[in-house]
């Protein structure tokens, strides 16, 4: 294991990344609604942010990043208050993309769902698109959360930071004459902060024993300008997530995932056109084992899952007149091996391949009106024959006088990796699967409309979405991490549909030393259809969250932020009785009338955040020091009936926690 | 788990009961054997007791000949029984009056099963799966080909005097399902004997070098639709398994097992009905995830399978066969 990480470190360090240029036609936001320095982009289906927006939302590390940013804007609900998982217009979490200059991210999330994988000292953008899709954008059906990297500054500079669970360095600069770099590090101290709080605090640890972890990440990027219209990107990133601890005096667990991206982007772009190569090769492994002792004898299970992908794409748009056209081709090959156990291998390779047309029609401050229809063709190497999809992305906006624009959006989605999704805090550690026979594409029909309005320092959206949902995936064995019966995922996968409803606002007011910005969705998610599963009839969506309600407000250095949430769903409320097996062994069986039927409470959560710089000689100091949680709400995110008390019990992850991040620029 | 966040993770006790009124739980599995037996209960709400089951109307009916077999007799606690053996083939309805409950209602159809046993001796150095001298060992034909074949075995335990179900399982039929894998694979020791002057080397099982454990069942599905209907067994069983041999070197009645001795082992092949399947399959799963060391099995909160109407629970069929098995042990007093 050790050895792997080895290589893909390697190979990050020695690999290519991609650029952080947008395709001019993409942007339809007329000058009355868009401002170049404001750090949200707003629009009904699409919103970006610039790293100080990104950096700005209050965390438990101290500094915000991509995800923690994106579960503050509507439409957006969250898993465990404090987790990772995010969740766009009532879609599950896996059909969410996160990508990383173009590249997909499987495994996005680090330190146990604190942050992401992602160094912030690379990123130059986030940007979360909900619909009105471009035809760069594919095999997803939620959202697509993209984060481009910075472009090396020419003179070098490094900077190390220190936060809670994390320390890091970064440096950049110029080789030669158009060569640059970047390269970026970090590690994580929570064994020793592990050992340090149970020494502290003994008692709260008697669960876990020799706690171990190994975390952290490597990026690097060299890039080389041929002059100033093309460039040549190489970028690799590797990250790490270990953990291990004993249970007991005769269980050792341990659990991980680890990533590797190597990419090469050459890109040529003038005044009217763009034309971008992207070839990538991505690899994502989760695992994890456990030596226990079942009945006097021990027992070695090691459960592991790995997605290998190369891809090769090529795109170009061109302006001719008030028409933007662009098209491109993307093919991958992709190999799984989810749930490997024993001597159970689960191997598939699969072939994905994608040809896109689009066309923009611009009439500046009047109108944007943009098509985009793409053909998929998918085949498991083993089958004869494929499959053809079409997807489509369909999107309009219409100015309404000097303030006010109309916006509206129709998308038809398809998916063909499915996440068999398990505990709710974002580990990436839900298996990942491929379409196959057993499970079909998802597919999702989706429409949006709304306004968007700005008067002076106000601004804002307000909208509403449908959604339509089919093929969602339900594996309801995926909770639990130490199972191998993963290792027969197919046969216990079920399919069904699910719909979605809901209205977005969105309300941002900036001004001098004042920014606030206000969020809300009321939304309902449902699912139905699935065979076996509450017999075929509607259910609540776990996280189908009534209200959802995100406020921020920025004062000068001081941020305050208010999250106030619906509870999600649970199956509670369990009736028991007893049944027999075939040896006669007796045990207790659990019936809940419903599936997710009791709703878990509502969540509060009120953070504090002081922000600021000074400089020293050369050398800038940014500190961050904040309180996650200030009011130390519980916010239950777990039900579990506990057979020692014979009670049923809540869990929360995340207490009232000060936090700082600390960064010395030189 | 929630390992570190758990720095202080934090949990509270919380007041659950859905409040419902309570359902009439039916378990009845018919079998092969002259007694039916059938358990009723309530369920039970999270903060009441739970209420006894003893005013009841149980029948059934051979749907097949539709015609009424008989009622089920209040014998103790939660067992009622009836007299009768079930026809292999035949549709059965069974039908429970509770009163102030409306009828609970379930059909189910009965397998039926036909296993033989050889005894079969691999021949020394005849390909690289032997390259050791194996044990001799008992190959099962599926001479029947139920749906779902369900197969498991029974050890004797010295210690407790007990019979116990042998804790692990692996077979090399290539269509198993894997839904109970335990991680380990089969890893058989190599044995010196000395025998008749002469040194031998023998293998348990050998061809099953490297198959994947199963907890305590082997599940295998639609044996129709493949070619192979014979596969071997083996794993951690204990204690003897004998088996007689006739002048042929053949196993005596087939090999199956009439009558079950104080301190015998043996295995079962069981054909079990669809409904059943299912409800094993998740029975099973989640009784498996409990008595595991797995802290996030006390997440997985799924109801299990029931083919009842009316209530829950499981009215389902097997027909089953004990079988001999060998191991060192049986062989060398053989």
């Amino acid at each position: 294991m050790k050895k792997l990480s080895l290589i893909l470190s390697v190979l990050a360090l020695t690999g290519t990344a991609l650029s952080a240029q947008e395709l001019p036609w993409t942007d339809t936001l007329t000058a009355a609604i868009k401002m170049a320095d404001q750090r949200i982009e707003r629009s009904i289906d699409r919103l970006s942010s610039d790293m100080n927006g990104i950096v700005g939302t209050l965390s438990p590390l101290g500094e915000g990043d991509p995800i923690r940013w994106a579960q503050h804007l509507p439409g957006v609900t969250t898993g465990a208050d404090g987790g990772s998982a995010f969740y766009v217009r009532g879609g599950n979490m896996g059909n969410n993309l996160l990508s990383l200059d173009g590249v997909p991210i499987y495994g996005y999330s680090h330190l146990l769902g604190l942050t992401t994988i992602i160094p912030v000292s690379t990123m130059e953008r986030a940007e979360l698109a909900k619909g009105g899709f471009d035809g760069r954008e594919s095999n997803f059906t939620a959202a697509h959360l993209s984060v481009t990297t910075r472009t090396p500054k020419k003179e070098v500079g490094a900077s190390v930071a220190l936060n809670n669970f994390l320390l890091g360095a970064d440096c950049e600069g110029h080789i030669s004459k158009g060569l640059s770099f970047l390269l970026s590090a970090r590690v994580s101290p929570l064994t020793w902060e592990y050992r340090a709080f149970r020494k502290l605090l003994p008692t709260r640890f008697n669960e876990f024993d020799n706690f171990q972890a190994g975390v952290g990440d490597l990026y690097g990027k060299i890039r080389y300008d041929f002059n100033g219209n093309t460039f040549i990107e190489l970028a690799g990133m590797g990250s790490m997530d270990e953990y291990a601890f004993s249970q007991g005096s005769d269980t050792d667990k341990s659990l991980g995932w680890r990533n590797g991206i190597v990419s090469v982007r050459l890109q040529n772009q003038t005044a009217n056109s763009q034309t971008s190569v992207l070839a990538y090769i991505n690899y994502f492994n989760t695992h994890q084992a456990q030596d226990a002792v079942y009945h006097e004898a021990k027992n070695h299970l090691s459960l592991q899952s790995e997605l290998k992908e190369t891809a090769l794409s090529v795109d170009r748009s061109r302006t001719i007149g008030r028409f933007i056209l662009g098209y491109g081709i993307k093919g991958r090959l992709a190999g799984f091996s989810p749930g490997q156990v024993a001597a159970v291998k689960n191997h598939t390779s699969v072939l994905l391949a994608d040809a896109y047309a689009q066309a923009g029609f611009l009439i500046p401050d009047h109108v944007s009106l943009n098509a985009m229809g793409r053909v998929n063709y998918y085949r498991q190497l083993s089958d004869e024959r494929g499959r053809f999809d079409p997807e489509f992305s369909l999107s309009a906006k219409v100015n309404l006088g000097s303030h006010l624009l109309l916006a509206t959006s129709f998308d038809r989605l398809v998916q063909y990796y499915h996440s068999l999704e398990g505990l709710p805090v974002g580990w990436s550690l839900d298996m990942i699967v491929p379409s196959e026979a057993q499970v079909e594409p998802e597919t999702v029909l989706q429409g949006s409309i709304g306004l968007q309005f700005r008067f002076g320092a106000h601004s804002g959206s307000f909208g509403g979405f449908y959604k339509q949902m089919d093929r969602l995936v339900y594996y309801k064995y995926a909770q639990s991490l130490f199972n191998g019966g993963m290792a027969d995922w197919e046969t216990q996968v079920s399919q069904g549909q699910g719909t979605a409803r809901g209205l977005e606002f969105l309300y941002e007011y900036d001004h001098d030393d004042w920014h606030a910005r206000l969020s809300y969705t009321l939304s309902q998610t449902n699912r139905y259809g699935f065979e076996g599963i509450n017999d075929g009839k509607p259910f609540h969506a776990r996280f189908d969250r009534t209200h959802v309600l995100n406020v921020q407000g920025m004062w000068r250095h001081w941020t305050l932020s208010l999250i106030l949430e619906s509870g999600h769903w649970e199956n509670g409320a369990a009736m028991t009785y007893y049944m027999h097996t075939l040896e006669d062994s007796v045990w207790q069986a659990q019936y809940y009338s419903e599936i997710n039927n009791y709703r878990m409470p509502t969540v509060f959560r009120l953070d504090f955040g002081y922000q600021f710089s000074f400089a020293t000689g050369m050398v800038k100091h940014e500190l961050n020091l904040g309180v996650c949680n200030l009011t130390n709400h519980f916010n239950p995110f777990m039900l579990y009936f506990d057979g020692k008390s014979e009670s049923w019990k809540e869990m929360a992850l995340l207490p009232i926690l000060p936090n700082f991040s600390y960064r010395v620029r030189f | 788990m929630l390992i570190i966040l758990p720095l202080a993770s934090c949990i509270r006790d919380t007041e659950l009961d859905s409040g419902e009124r309570p359902q009439v739980v039916v378990e009845c599995i018919l079998t092969n054997s002259p007694v039916q037996t059938l358990r009723l209960c309530f369920t039970k709400g999270a903060s009441r007791e739970r209420e006894p089951l003893t005013q009841a109307d149980a029948r059934l009916y051979d749907v097949s000949e539709n015609k009424a077999v008989g009622g089920f007799l209040f014998s103790d606690a939660d067992i009622w029984t009836l007299r009768y053996e079930p026809t292999p083939g035949h549709t059965y309805r069974l039908e429970v009056n509770v009163p102030g409950y409306e009828p609970v209602l379930a059909e189910q159809t009965m397998p039926e099963i036909h296993v033989r046993a050889v005894y079969y001796w691999p021949v020394f150095g005849s390909s690289d799966k032997y390259e050791y001298n194996s044990f001799p060992l008992i190959v099962y034909e599926l001479e029947s080909l139920p749906d779902f074949t369900w197969v498991y075995a029974m050890s004797w335990d010295q210690l407790s005097g007990e019979r116990r179900i042998a804790d692990n399982l692996c077979t090399d039929f290539p269509y198993v399902d894997n839904f109970n894998l335990t991680g380990d694979v089969y890893d058989p020791q190599v044995d010196t004997v000395f025998q008749y002057g002469l040194e031998f080397h023998y293998a348990k099982y050998w061809p099953l070098k490297g198959t994947s454990m199963h907890r305590k069942y082997l599940r295998i599905p639609y044996p129709k639709t493949v070619d192979k209907n014979w596969l071997i067994v083996s794993g951690d069983m204990k204690g003897y398994f004998p088996y007689e041999l006739n002048k042929q070197s053949q196993l005596v009645n087939d090999g199956v097992v009439e009558d079950v001795e104080e301190g015998q082992g043996y295995v079962v092949f069981a054909a079990i009905s669809k409904d059943f399947d299912a409800y094993l399959m998740d029975a099973i799963r989640i009784q498996l995830l409990q008595e595991s060391s797995d802290l996030s099995s006390i997440y997985l909160r799924e109801n299990i399978y029931s083919n009842i109407t009316g209530g829950l629970g499981i009215f389902g069929a097997r027909a089953e066969q004990k079988m001999v098995w060998m191991n060192e042990k049986s062989f060398f007093e053989e």
